[in-house]
């Protein structure tokens, strides 16, 4: 370091370096004192005071901004400042999270904004002119609650079939997902497809399932769609059109559900494969439907205490490996792999 | 080997590296299709102090069909286990079931040799070793002990 560049550091101790030198005892103590010194102002000093100056502002700014939207809004904000999630509350009282990427310092051009709402793929990136220089968070916030709006009516109809029924897929709804696969017993599903614009509308819909059985809900279905009532519940409304109640989830698996920990995970898994989704090589090949890969266990145990899930793949070709199952007419009747109670199942 | 075995193997060995059973250490799994399992003798019992090998090999197809589990190195002297190293333990053939896991296979054959009073080799030994086929699942075993 050269003399120059020390004088420029201790700038403004001479003061305190006359005073340390008085008192000093010994040459050795002294060389101590001023190294520390020397070290504690350097490690003061901005590395590039200009830029370290105007960041500050900037995330003041931002701050002052998160600040002026209410605190209770704040869901989370990453270690590196990089990124903050707010939370969203709406009409139906729904939480909604809305991760939100803070620009470097000196970017600032756009925001990058992920919602989870139906129809958006990726995240949205809103450019920064039209906010004046500032993040204008309270602006997305504003934008973002208007659409929640529209998509009451979608959601109000979505989380009643959540809670009422039994919903094989997704596994996890998000709000982005305006399709359901709904579990009507005896291995039959029906698949809908709801239109976010009208939701209370006959949504598209499909039957998966063994033949006979998804022939007939097919049949009774095109009955009763013209007495389709857009005024009532969704839930309402597929229940008249099959002319059936909608089951809801198994017991056992509702209470897996609220299990803690990898338990909940454990619960979910096939009991054979020990997967959640079904492997690729093993489904598809007949309809590409229900036995598709990526098919979620949907065969379960009756026995209460046992209550396991199958793959309907998977335990099919567990009952026809074992010599004691019977098959009558067309119903493959054997054991339960865990609890030897007996369990029926279809060619998938 | 397809997924349906890679995946269920790939979590029990997990599961086995993490927490065994008493008695039992994974000692090689060079792959995923065959494991040798160590498994010790229960204090208290006949197998004190011994210390045996298990062979498991995996069908393309577990868990729908059985691993072949052999003795391998040092056999036990048991009268259900051969001294070519195969087992006549029902879950291994016939009651085979996918809920079985390799550590409850071990622990099974752990339990027969816990339970046995008098150490001594099949009484059909000599001719059924002259007899057998490499793998004892290709045996028809009549399991006429259920005590053991």
């Amino acid at each position: 370091m050269v003399d120059g560049e020390l004088l420029e550091v201790l700038k403004g101790c001479e003061e305190v370096l006359r005073d340390r030198l008085s008192r000093s005892s010994s040459a050795e103590s002294f060389l101590t004192d001023f190294k520390d010194l020397v070290e504690s102002m350097l490690s003061a000093r901005p590395t590039s005071s200009n830029s370290t100056e105007w960041s500050g502002e900037y995330y003041a700014a931002v701050v002052e901004e998160l600040r002026a939207l209410g605190l209770h809004r704040l869901h989370d904000v990453d270690t590196d400042f990089e990124e903050v999630t707010l939370q969203i509350i709406d009409a139906g009282s729904r939480r909604h999270l809305l991760p939100i990427t803070i620009p470097r310092p000196g970017e600032l051009r756009h925001l990058t904004v992920r919602m989870d709402l139906p129809g958006r793929t990726g995240p949205a990136k809103i450019p920064v002119s039209r906010t004046g220089g500032r993040l204008g968070l309270a602006e997305v916030v504003q934008a973002f609650e208007k659409t929640l709006e529209e998509f009451q009516p979608l959601w109000d109809q979505l989380d009643d079939l959540d809670v009422n029924t039994w919903i094989v897929e997704p596994d996890q709804p998000r709000r982005s997902h305006t399709y359901r696969r709904i579990a009507l017993g005896n291995n039959l599903y029906l698949q809908i497809d709801i239109d976010p614009t009208s939701p209370l509308a006959p949504p598209a819909y499909k039957f998966l399932g063994a033949d006979r059985a998804a022939a007939k809900c097919r049949e009774t279905a095109r009955k009763n769609i013209g007495a389709w009532d857009a005024t009532n519940l969704l839930r309402k409304n597929i229940e008249s059109l099959l002319e059936m109640t909608l089951p809801s989830r198994p017991m056992t698996d509702a209470s897996q559900r609220s299990a803690l920990g990898s338990h909940e995970m454990e619960g979910k898994e096939c009991g054979i494969c020990y997967s959640r989704q079904l492997p690729i090589d093993l489904g598809g090949d007949i309809d590409g439907e229900v036995n598709g890969s990526g098919a979620v266990p949907d065969q379960v145990c009756r026995n209460g205490s046992c209550g396991k899930l199958f793959h309907h793949r998977c335990l099919y070709e567990w009952l026809r490996s074992v010599p004691a199952t019977r098959v009558v007419f067309g119903a493959w009747h054997g054991s339960c792999p865990y609890c030897s109670a007996v369990i029926t199942t279809t060619k998938p | 080997m397809s997924n349906l075995s890679t995946k269920r193997l790939t979590k029990e060995l997990a599961e086995l590296q993490k927490k065994p059973p008493g008695g039992v250490t994974l000692e090689s799994a060079d792959n995923l299709s065959q494991w040798v399992v160590k498994v010790e003798g229960a204090k208290d019992t006949l197998y004190q102090n011994e210390v045996f090998w298990l062979r498991f090999t995996f069908p393309s197809n577990y868990p729908l069909e059985s691993p072949e589990v052999v003795f391998v190195r040092n056999i036990p002297i048991h009268p259900h286990i051969y001294s070519n190293g195969h087992i006549c333990l029902s879950i291994l053939y016939d009651h085979w079931s996918p809920a079985l896991t390799i550590s409850s296979v071990c622990l099974s054959i752990l339990s027969m040799l816990s339970s046995c009073t008098n150490k001594e080799r099949p009484p059909d030994d000599s001719r059924y070793v002259a007899h057998a086929a490499k793998s004892p699942k290709q045996t028809n075993w009549a399991f006429h002990d259920d005590t053991v």
